[in-house]
């Protein structure tokens, strides 16, 4: 009890530390103009900026883990209470557990991003909360809203869970996710608008003369929302799986491995779901900055920042890679799974190829020197490798690739008893092969029309691949109807280097986070807000990627260190763990899987 | 694809699993994979394994560095011949040195890189037969047989008293660190299921294929601190070696940072390679004018010939009738719409949103300098400068609204619009309280205060017109610029 309290005190003092902030920045800013005014402030040793990009990064990265985690919290508590399996109730639960430090830390970080803002941008600070201070205002509210239905959500899990309390408690649940979307919703719109201000704001618009909605429901705002809520849920079950192999790492019994494999197992799962949807949302905001603003896109795509793409695809690579590889290693503790580990090896090939081709540079600027040698605008080579055609191309084959590992793990152990099984699986097959040359035809035809008739196939091989995904997908759930198990899943019998993958998988999500946010960041340059607030900072260059890869891995440690700390008081708070508490090493046929591999 | 049968004895000491091999191979089953917790050369005699191949691999790769070496600074001397104190140009012992070390070198990695092919790393394929025990003590055999030689192999097996013997019906057993007799092993055909799931009878002396390894029982508080600890650094290890790997991908691409244009200031008398060195330090950077006009995708590339019409400083003159070089370059960044050359879209900005006159007319000279004659003047700066480039005079500082350095009175009060309302000296708009002869009627409080809220107090005959002036002065002006205007107005008497 005391500890409990001395935790809500601590959050309260965060909390209201931060809503101080708000009020105070002003006059603190104002205080300071009147004093003499200097336009920015600084920060010892790693200057202003670095100070609030580390500030702000490693605040998104828990913001995000707070965000992305209540969403499957909830999900796996409403599929516990409603399909009656406990083992659901109990993940959820542990997964909310990590929840109330991370919320903690995202607040600290919160508010020491505020006051590094006040002290190092205070113009800025004058500027935007003139702009925005009602919804500032609404934030801290909805913030302290949140706080508490976490608090209750968390700490009434044992005393609601039956009958009508319970269904109170999962209203809790998404009554959290309601106030954690909002606040993520009006954050969003103060970083959009600096990116994208409304067409008839400029330099000499006063910020008291800006239309407040205009401002919040600007060009990128809803891009950015959609964008980042998928990017939470990928992040989140990343950062679950990475904590269901630390604890599988230090397991001491059978029932301990088998738990954790299962939980790493539903985290991964979900990370690489979202994850396949996340490009199409990529696409959006990308569409939506050229819509906007076709210089901002350029020098997004084509500009001083078209390397960073080629980084990104690199990333990606090993995420999917590293996704496959978890999977592919998974596949050992299924009965029945070795009838299609031959086919692993060609999967590896495909999205190897995928990654090369994805990889490729295309667009790069060049001065007079580079294009001579080069011997014109685009490299001999690599310039028809690199065009959107052959990466679009790749990357929904790449898609395809994976959701195929996927459906072969689903049905590693299961053997379909519907009369129509043969003709379902010739029909799944088709739809690939169908699918696959869809994408592929418009891939090679795109070489022979124009940009903007190109840009159009887009649309058809994503649609291939979605209507593929679907179509696969329902055919197997009702194929998997009554299918009998060859076997229960072996959970806990996995190597350690499938943990380690797990790792990488955390790893790599959390410095892609940090690579993007430098992307949306950087594409304003030396802007403040775009072509209306001017950085006149020593800081107003916008760093190289070797600078900034440099800032995202510090970002990325200093959060996995306090996330490890998270996990480590994770193990504390828990009762030492009972036998038969976690998932059952051997229980019914098909195991304790999420949705797959169930047998129905 | 034939139909096998897997069998996976686990021993206790290294002398029953190296017997139980040679009984087997004796037998005709040659299909065997060891599992050991450390390398034991007595299993692999067993296994009829030969010397390392990873030496060829060494031998090779050493004698490829060695001539790669010599190669390499034979060639370069002779594509770029210099004679060094009378020597030959091809001088064979300055090349010896460079010769070993690439011989190490390669011989180095070819080693490696043997030893990985030989070992079978990494290890993609799924395990379907391992026991973590065989990483902790204890010895595995691993035999694949045809479904008529099960019994034969079992009794094998037992005959070296395994304390667990377990039928895999599927026959397909892997491990990562595979030793196998040279005969099977993860390339052959995969084999099928053909029986139940269930465990050999003998297995009973076994509760579970994993975990008994770390059971509680097995390791004491100290050792299962240092077990945590080593595990804790391993995990550490894989985040900063991803991370390292990640930095040193983003540190090997070329760095590209992006400039800020520097603030341009030049005098009538300036000269055409004044104008044009600027102008070429802005293209090539801070004006952003290669991410479209640098690729020849999205713009017309200005550094190079386009459809024959030679590059910009040529084809400008015969771009728009009736306007020269000059004018059509400038007219193209002021109004870029105006003249969208054909096959591109109209996708360029107004210049005059990011940069000042100064830098436009900079631009110009450079690009006229392409293959023309700069006729750019200090003139052309000046009869030009309406204003218009919003980044000459706002939001310089970093400061929202009309920032204005200056403390002069008139200048701020110019600056920020206060003319447009008010009259002074015969200029100005009737529209607010004249300031000719404000001092006289009202103090300097009164001003201030007017100036910052705007509705307090608004002088007679001026209650309307006073919503109209905004209240943002106080966040606009700087104290001392705020106290400049006030004691300007109230010496206006």
């Amino acid at each position: 009890m005391k500890q409990r309290g001395a935790k809500g005190l601590r959050l309260f003092a965060v909390m209201s530390l931060s809503a101080l902030a708000f009020h105070l920045f002003a006059e603190v800013a104002w205080a300071q103009e009147i004093a003499g005014g200097r336009t920015y402030g600084d920060f010892p040793i790693v200057g202003g900026r670095v100070a609030v990009w580390v500030a702000a990064q490693v605040h998104l990265l828990f913001a995000a883990f707070v965000l992305g985690v209540p969403m499957f919290a909830v999900v796996a508590e409403g599929w516990g209470m409603f399909g009656g399996e406990a083992k659901y109730d109990r993940l959820a639960k542990e997964f909310t557990r990590l929840l109330l430090v991370a919320y903690s830390a995202t607040a600290i970080w919160g508010a020491i991003l505020s006051f590094l803002l006040i002290t190092i941008y205070p113009n800025l600070w004058i500027y935007l909360a003139e702009i925005f201070e009602v919804s500032m205002w609404i934030y801290v509210a909805l913030f302290f809203f949140e706080s508490f239905t976490l608090y209750l959500y968390y700490y009434g899990w044992d005393r609601w869970n039956r009958g009508r309390a319970k269904l109170g408690h999962l209203t809790l649940g998404i009554l959290l996710n309601v106030f954690g979307t909002a606040v993520m919703l009006i954050a969003n719109s103060w970083l959009t608008y600096m990116m994208s201000p409304p067409a008839d704001v400029g330099p000499d618009t006063a910020p008291g003369m800006v239309q407040a909605w205009s401002a919040f429901a600007n060009a990128t705002w809803m891009p950015i929302n959609i964008h980042r809520a998928i990017a939470n849920v990928v992040f989140g079950g990343a950062i679950v799986g990475a904590y269901a192999a630390y604890r599988f790492l230090l397991a001491k019994t059978d029932e301990e491995r088998a738990h954790y494999d299962w939980m790493g197992y539903v985290g991964n799962l979900i990370a690489i779901f979202a994850l396949l949807v996340l490009p199409f949302a990529g696409y959006y905001l990308g569409r939506e900055i050229y819509e906007y603003n076709q210089q901002m896109g350029i020098t997004m795509m084509g500009g001083f920042m078209s390397w960073l793409w080629i980084i990104q695809a690199f990333l990606i690579g090993v995420l999917f890679l590293t996704g496959n590889y978890y999977l592919w290693i998974g596949m050992g503790r299924i009965p029945g799974a070795e009838r299609f580990a031959p086919y692993t090896k060609y999967m590896l090939v495909v999205l190897i190829v995928g990654v090369i081709v994805w990889a490729t540079p295309h667009t790069m600027i060049a001065n007079r020197e580079e294009i001579a040698a080069m011997g014109g605008n685009l490299h001999p080579f690599l310039g028809v490798l690199g065009v959107m055609s052959a990466k679009n191309t790749a990357v929904n084959i790449m898609i395809l690739t994976t959701f195929l590992s996927f459906l072969l793990y689903w049905r590693a152990n299961n053997e379909p008893t519907v009369r129509w099984a043969r003709t379902g699986t010739i029909v799944q097959g088709a739809m690939f092969v169908i699918a696959a040359l869809i994408v592929v035809f418009y891939g090679v035809y795109g070489y022979f029309v124009s940009a903007i008739v190109r840009i159009g196939f887009s649309v058809y091989q994503v649609g291939a691949v979605i209507a593929t995904i679907v179509g696969v997908v329902v055919i197997n759930v009702f194929m998997m109807r009554g299918a009998k198990s060859r076997g229960a899943i072996r959970w806990g019998q996995m190597p350690p280097r499938s943990q380690y993958a797990l790792f990488i998988l955390a790893v790599t999500f959390t410095w892609l986070m940090g690579l993007m946010g430098f992307a949306r960041s950087g594409i304003r340059q030396h802007w403040h807000v775009w072509e209306v607030v001017r950085d006149t900072s020593e800081w107003a260059a916008t760093p190289a990627l070797g600078y900034a890869a440099v800032v995202i891995s510090a970002c990325v440690l200093i959060f996995f260190v306090l996330v490890a700390f998270i996990f480590w008081l994770g193990g504390l708070a828990e009762k030492p763990f009972e036998a038969g508490a976690g998932a059952d090493a051997s229980s019914s046929p098909g195991g304790p899987e999420l949705a797959p591999a169930a047998g129905d | 694809m034939s139909r096998t049968v897997g069998l996976l004895a686990s021993f206790d000491y290294v002398d029953s699993a190296v017997n139980a091999i040679g009984e087997l191979r004796a037998a005709g089953l040659k299909k065997i994979t060891a599992y050991m917790p450390y390398p034991d050369h007595h299993i692999e005699e067993a296994l009829g394994y030969d010397q390392s191949p990873v030496r060829v691999w060494a031998l090779v790769g050493g004698l490829l560095g060695a001539g790669g070496g010599f190669a390499l600074t034979s060639f370069t001397s002779m594509d770029w011949p210099l004679v060094t104190g009378g020597k030959p140009i091809l001088s064979i012992p300055a090349y010896v040195i460079i010769s070993f070390e690439m011989m190490v070198l390669f011989g180095v990695l070819s080693a490696v890189i043997g030893f990985f092919i030989n070992s079978r790393l990494p290890y993609i394929k799924p395990m379907v037969v391992y026991d973590p025990e065989f990483s902790a003590g204890k010895f595995g055999i691993y035999v694949t047989v045809a479904p008529d030689r099960l019994d034969q192999a079992r009794s094998i097996l037992r005959g070296q008293d395994p304390s667990e013997l377990r039928e895999d019906p599927a026959g397909v057993g892997h491990a990562p660190a595979e030793v196998d007799s040279g005969f099977g092993g993860p390339g052959d055909p995969v084999g099928i299921a053909r029986a139940s799931s269930e465990f050999d009878p003998e297995s009973e002396t076994r509760e579970d294929l994993v975990g008994v390894a770390q059971g509680p029982s097995g390791l004491d508080s100290t050792s299962e601190r240092r077990t945590m600890l080593f595990e804790n650094l391993k995990i550490f290890g894989v985040v900063i070696g991803t991370l390292a790997l990640f930095t040193l991908v983003a540190n090997s691409i070329p760095q590209v940072q992006s400039e800020v244009p520097l603030a341009l200031s030049f005098g009538a008398d300036v000269s055409a390679d004044e104008l044009m060195a600027s102008g070429e330090i802005l293209y090539n950077g801070a004006g952003g004018c290669l991410a479209c006009h640098g690729t020849g995708t999205r713009a017309p590339n200005l550094l190079t010939d386009h459809s024959g019409t030679g590059v910009i400083g040529v084809r400008c003159t015969n771009r728009v009738g009736g306007e020269d070089c000059k004018a059509y370059i400038y007219s193209s960044m002021v109004e870029p719409n105006a003249y969208v050359v054909e096959g591109f879209d109209p996708i360029m900005p107004d210049m005059r949103r990011s940069l000042s006159n100064e830098q436009i007319w900079a631009l110009v000279a450079y690009l006229q300098s392409l293959g023309g004659e700069v006729t750019v003047t200090g003139a052309d700066i000046g009869a030009s400068d309406d204003g218009s480039s919003t980044t000459a005079t706002a939001a310089a500082a970093g400061a929202p609204g009309p920032a204005s350095a200056s403390s002069d009175p008139l200048e701020i009060m110019t600056a920020n619009g206060c003319l447009s309302c008010h009259e002074l000296d015969g200029g100005g708009l009737p529209m607010g309280p004249s300031f000719d002869g404000i001092g006289a009627r009202v103090d300097a409080d009164y001003i201030r205060e007017s100036i910052l809220d705007p509705t307090a107090g608004a002088s007679e005959g001026y209650e309307d017109m006073s919503m109209l002036m905004p209240a943002l002065f106080g966040s606009q002006l700087t104290a001392g610029q705020l106290e400049a205007v006030v004691q300007f107005l109230v010496s206006q008497r």
